[in-house]
């Protein structure tokens, strides 16, 4: 957005959520993800993207493409040039756009007149393009066919290009790669910039692609499950990767309204903190979590009595479950045994770049379809679980959630979502 | 703090750091670019198949400070320890402590287009050797967020913390982002901050593009505070507009984005004006033309008629720090009085154009 803008007459603009695109090992698209988290269904499988048999675990939330990529505006030459993690991002993408409506829009013209920014996260990128590039490299030192192409594609805005010509929108591209957190932080600066008469729409979301390095990094901190990820449970050990994307189009309330779209939910509030106490590790007692948590409701103007139902970031890992339930139970107070909770990488893996955008996407879907998607069967809770740990299916109507996301780097971000109706 | 709606009060750089082949600091990066002559640079094949490449590091410090004894900082990479120098030259070094305790809500803006491409070359190698001996020292400061982490470790700051990953045109949109958040409310002061480290995977990645292309590394930092907000403010450079981020796509080429900025900056002209770009007339292809980039930005600003300075002929690609370079070689230079504005454009390598104006202490003369 170019500075310094005018004050936008009406400011603050209510924010909702149009389109939800989302592709999981789970399945792909709403519909398969609703009905596999409603019914607590677990999507990890042998991985085939790579040899994995050297390392400790050999599963994940690998994804099946068992359907062609939707159809786009990108032309036989781009598809032909589509990496994994492109792929993740156009299925989402496309869904998302379809499901708003501006998909009219743009088919009117050849292209959407107005600038839409399109903000995403990722983590990792294309690694496993970049992995490509490096053997080659290697092997072959003096050789550079397809080097080129290899290294366009590695940059992440590479994918978010491709994204916004299959949607034929064009628009500032802002790439955040704050690890883990990078999908709910992308969300939560569109929500802003839609908020604040920055933009009046916008494109938003997280993808990542599972990638060796990436698999065997998490191995080397002996921070992958070498049984089953069990989140919040007193035995956890450890985590399953997975990969994915989700894609919202995010636009003003009144803007929704005046179309007739098919309003989904309502971003109301977006916190973000820096946990300072080491690079890997969260504050035992979850200061930074706490921060966003507190920042992103205090934006929402809501209470920890009005959150039903908490999607957290729940990695499975003994330091991250312990930190996020004692900052649950700090920000909540005595209104922490009434918040249902539950992690869904106990489902699909943990997403990385793409969790915050997809668990994000769940709490939408959760919201619209009236369940709480339950956590991964645990023996014994842990200790720190004084709120209600969502173990089985569940029907609830819900009207307001949120969602944790953090990462690496100690950064966490938090985004309130709500029903629809519940701030008519 | 939840946002208000943009005010769009003064926002000024109030301090700048670099790092960069010409030394540890903002004065050495102006003195070099203001001697118009490229820097020796070094040339190198890793085995005898491969390409040479050409890059200039930075010089080894001079003396390591107090403030980077900290555990924290012991084994980060390059472009962590880069990127936290800049940060601190900023800051200000005496006033690191006191920024420390002062409760200032400090927000942090990193941006990188390679990342931290010497640890995560070194690490993948460990895994295609044997997995289970990858070292989890190293992975940890793969991730692109990890020097923006140690930044705000250092400063003791829980506030805003973006990593944006782009091409050399990145700064610029960081300081628009930096300029949203203190519009905002959400942070008192951002440090916007570009690093990168050498390694030849990047460097060689490079030569597809560009054959005689010399690599370079470091940082770039400003400090941005909004006006009457700290005394440092009164005389300080002003931040009077960031264009649009105008991305590349089938919707838009690069020559429709350059131009673009252009005309958005043009609208600022004013005497006494100066250009800081991107291009680099020494980057030629390997048919004797110019790269890509270089030759649309070079005909962008074939008709300008003041002066004008790149950091690239001197200091070579710098990628995510270039336009990073760029904006601390425009507050050198409005600081020593040698303009009263600057222009920066930046032509990114690969994503989007975007252009800066700065404005010096000194007042604009009129316009004739």
């Amino acid at each position: 957005m170019p500075y310094p803008s005018s004050p936008a007459p009406g400011a603050p603009f209510r924010v909702v959520v149009t389109g939800v695109g989302i592709i999981t090992s789970m399945g792909i698209g709403w519909r398969q993800n609703a009905d596999g988290f409603r019914e607590g269904r677990q999507a990890l499988r042998p991985i085939t993207l790579f040899d994995a048999s050297s390392q400790r675990v050999q599963q994940a939330g690998e994804v099946i493409f068992d359907q062609p990529l939707p159809q786009t505006r990108l032309g036989r030459r781009q598809l032909a040039r589509l990496d994994r993690a492109s792929r993740l991002l156009i299925h989402a993408g496309a869904e998302a756009f379809t499901q708003s409506g501006w998909q009219a829009t743009a088919d009117a013209g050849s292209t959407i007149a107005e600038d839409i920014p399109i903000v995403l996260g990722t983590s990792a990128g294309a690694m496993a393009v970049g992995e490509s590039y490096y053997r080659q490299k290697v092997e072959t030192p003096g050789e550079a066919h397809t080097l080129p192409h290899k290294v366009v594609l590695y940059q992440p805005h590479t994918q978010a290009q491709f994204l916004a010509d299959a949607l034929g929108v064009q628009g500032p591209v802002t790439m955040i790669s704050n690890a883990c957190a990078s999908g709910a932080n992308a969300i939560g600066h569109a929500f802003r910039l839609i908020k604040t008469g920055r933009a009046s729409r916008a494109i938003a979301g997280g993808y990542d692609a599972l990638a060796q390095m990436v698999f065997a990094g998490f191995d080397s901190l002996q921070a992958l499950s070498t049984t089953s990820p069990r989140p919040f449970d007193a035995q956890r050990d450890g985590l399953a990767l997975g990969e994915g994307a989700a894609v919202f189009t995010l636009e003003r309330y009144e803007d929704a309204v005046s179309r007739g779209a098919n309003i989904l939910a309502e971003v109301t509030g977006y916190g973000a903190a820096t946990d300072l106490h080491h690079l890997t590790q969260p504050h035992p007692q979850g200061d930074a979590a706490l921060i966003s948590m507190t920042r992103a409701c205090a934006e929402a103007t809501v209470e920890p009595k009005q959150v039903q139902y908490i999607n957290s970031h729940g990695t499975g890992t003994p330091l991250n479950d312990v930190a996020e339930g004692m900052a649950i139970q700090r920000w909540a107070g005595p209104h922490t045994p009434g918040i249902m909770v539950s992690s869904t990488k106990g489902a699909i893996g943990h997403l990385l770049g793409g969790a915050g955008a997809v668990e994000a996407a769940i709490c939408v879907i959760a919201l619209s379809e009236g369940f709480v998607p339950p956590n991964a069967p645990v023996s014994t809770p842990d200790p720190v679980c004084t709120f209600d740990l969502v173990c089985e299916p569940r029907q609830a109507q819900l009207d307001c959630v949120l969602t944790n996301s953090f990462g690496f780097g100690g950064a966490n971000a938090t985004l309130v979502l709500q029903h629809p109706t519940s701030r008519a | 703090m939840p946002p208000s709606s943009g005010s769009s009060a003064t926002i000024h750089l109030t301090g700048w750091g670099a790092v960069s082949p010409a030394g540890w600091s903002a004065t050495a990066l102006a003195d070099a670019v203001l001697a118009d002559s490229p820097l020796p640079h070094t040339s190198e094949r890793r085995v005898p198949e491969a390409p040479e490449r050409m890059f200039r590091r930075v010089p080894p410090m001079p003396a390591t400070p107090d403030w980077m004894k900290q555990p924290r900082l012991r084994r980060t990479t390059a472009a962590a320890r880069h990127a936290v120098h800049a940060a601190v030259q900023a800051l200000g070094e005496s006033h690191l402590e006191a920024v420390r305790s002062s409760g200032r809500r400090i927000g942090t803006i990193f941006c990188t287009m390679s990342g931290c491409v010497q640890f995560s070359r070194r690490f993948y190698a460990e895994v295609l050797a044997n997995p289970l001996l990858a070292s989890p020292i190293l992975f940890p400061e793969t991730v692109y967020n990890a020097p923006a982490s140690h930044v705000s470790s250092l400063l003791g700051s829980p506030e805003m913390n973006y990593t944006l990953v782009g091409d050399s045109a990145q700064f610029l949109a960081g300081l628009d982002l930096a300029a949203q958040w203190l519009d905002d409310g959400l942070v008192d002061a951002c440090l916007v901050i570009a690093a990168e480290e050498l390694d030849w995977i990047s460097d060689e990645a490079l030569l597809l593009f560009a054959p005689q292309a010399v690599s370079a590394e470091g940082a770039a930092a400003v400090l941005l505070e909004k006006g009457g907000t700290s005394p440092s403010t009164d005389s300080a450079i002003t931040l009077r507009a960031v264009t649009e981020a105008f991305t590349y796509g089938q919707e838009r080429d690069r020559p429709q984005a350059a131009t673009a900025v252009r005309r958005a900056l043009e609208r600022h002209r004013a005497p006494g004006t100066v250009l800081c770009d991107g291009s680099n007339p020494q980057a030629l292809a390997s048919d004797g033309t110019r790269t890509r980039g270089d030759t649309t930005e070079q005909q962008l600003w074939q008709d300008w008629d003041a002066p004008s300075y790149g950091v690239r002929p001197v200091l070579g690609e710098g990628f995510a720090i270039t336009s990073g370079w760029q904006t601390v070689l425009a507050c050198e230079l409005l600081q020593r009085g040698l303009a009263s504005q600057a222009f920066i454009s930046a032509v990114g390598l690969t994503q989007q154009a975007v252009g800066a104006v700065l404005q010096g202490p000194a007042p604009i003369p009129s316009q004739p």
